[in-house]
């Protein structure tokens, strides 16, 4: 019983080593076994569909569910076209209704930059006295900066997590570059006799998606969770988008895309900021009004 | 050794932007780690090492105490190694100080992903790497720099003695 003759069990050293070099690979190159793995499951598909007779009710019941198929693919489209209209409205860089709704607070930069490889913050001439809590978006003119950090601020200075710092996360919209008609559709459109009922509008719907933005300690920010089905490509806008809490406004200006890649079931985005914070001097902090109250 | 520090502080919130390269940056205050570990007694060392940490810490956006603790943690790996390797040799200087460099900003990207969960284990294990070497290579311009002055007052004092 147990172990005999003072002999020892081996520790598992090449498990543990083989599970630490998992951990370390990137998923995407685990990606392509896991399906090739899956494909062989592939051959019992067909068998299994081809067992049923033409004209009976299974096949009747086959034909009703592809037809059933086709249809919720075409709903889909179709309401995905109807949320871009929505979400256009939304996502168009509009001017900010910042009299109405947030306060303006006009700060210095004091140090533009962070003495860590690994962080990206400024350190700016608000504080406390001012009015200032953590979390508070920071802006220039249209341009989303970054946030009050939550962790540095004091009386009369605080430090602002910038928009490629790895503590900064927001929702945003990645929003297509409009689409002009091309001569063909507006040539269909004036060839179209008349009294045949309304005209279908020729103005294509930028295609839209939303993700989280995150910053990734570097020069450029990632955008996650974008769903796949959305067209994303390099040029692609990217924009803030509200929150639950209403700190951040709709329609600020982060920046563009630069790379798409794919990440399981969504598309990962890298994104160039539109402005480079460190040549700033001074700054904008938007104070909600509804936090005044 | 500390005005030194404060010194390099002021370097590297305002200059060291045109030396990032890829937005890698070298950590200018870890070569005074080095240079205090190399050639000061142990306990001084620590001392400065953690103060050194203090004042990085005061001028970036992390937990204060964090980077004062990993430099004085490198500090004493840095004096560790130098009683076992032949510390006058300016390539076991510079390896040593690349390990420990490396393992600093290792330890300092893993609180990053544990703590904020932001950052990949891959990105912080290839960061880490080039901002050790980023470092290293300007550790082995300055120690080389220290071995030729620490030469010329040899000679002088041979000089002198031999008068």
């Amino acid at each position: 019983m147990g172990i005999s003759n003072g002999a020892h069990k081996p520790f598992p050293l090449k498990f543990v080593v083989l599970a630490s070099v998992l951990l370390i690979l990137p998923a995407r190159w685990l990606a392509p076994i896991e399906l090739f793995i899956l494909s062989f499951t592939r051959p019992f598909v067909p068998a299994i569909a081809a067992a049923a007779p033409e004209d009976s009710p299974e096949a009747r019941i086959k034909a009703l569910e592809a037809e059933n198929l086709i249809l919720r693919a075409e709903n889909k489209e179709l309401r995905r076209k109807l949320l871009s209209i929505d979400k256009l409205a939304e996502t168009q860089p509009s001017a900010l209704r910042t009299q109405e709704s947030y306060e303006i607070i006009v700060a210095g930069v004091i140090i533009s930059e962070d003495s860590s490889a690994w962080r990206r913050s400024i350190f700016i001439n608000r504080g406390e006295k001012d009015g200032i809590t953590p979390g508070l978006v920071v802006v220039s003119g249209k341009y989303l900066i970054g946030k009050i950090s939550e962790s540095e601020l004091g009386a009369f200075t605080s430090r602002v997590d910038l928009i490629t710092d790895p503590h900064f996360h927001i929702k945003a919209w990645c929003v297509a570059p409009p689409v002009k008609p091309s001569a063909a559709d507006k040539k269909s459109l004036e060839d179209k006799p008349a009294g045949t009922g309304a005209r279908e509008t020729i103005e294509p719907v930028p295609d839209s998606g939303l993700g989280v933005l995150e910053g990734w300690s570097t020069d450029q920010c990632r955008m996650k969770w974008v769903a796949r089905d959305i067209p994303v490509k390099p040029d692609w806008q990217v924009f803030s988008a509200t929150d639950s809490e209403g700190i951040y406004p709709r329609g600020l200006i982060i920046g563009r895309v630069t790379s798409v890649t794919e990440e399981s079931c969504f598309w990962r985005l890298t994104v160039e900021p539109a402005i480079n914070p460190h040549s700033l001097t001074s700054l904008l902090i938007l104070k909600p009004r509804s936090a005044l109250k | 050794m500390l005005i030194i520090g404060m010194v390099l502080v002021t370097l590297q919130l305002t200059l060291l932007r045109f030396l990032e390269v890829v937005s890698i940056k070298p950590d200018l205050i870890f070569i005074l780690v080095g240079i205090s570990s190399f050639y000061l007694p142990l306990r001084q060392s620590i001392f400065t090492n953690w103060l050194l940490g203090l004042l990085k810490d005061f001028t970036s956006n992390s937990a204060p105490g964090s980077v004062a603790f990993l430099y004085m943690i490198s500090g004493l790996i840095i004096a560790f190694l130098r009683e076992i390797f032949f510390k006058e040799d300016l390539l076991v200087r510079v390896l040593i100080m690349f390990f420990a460099s490396y393992l600093c900003q290792f330890c300092y990207g893993l609180g990053l992903l544990i703590f904020e969960g932001r950052l990949s284990f891959s990105f912080i294990l290839i960061k880490s790497f080039f901002i050790a070497f980023y470092t290293t290579l300007i550790a082995l311009a300055v120690f080389y720099v220290i071995d030729y002055i620490e030469s010329l007052i040899m000679r002088k004092r041979l000089a002198e003695e031999l008068k």
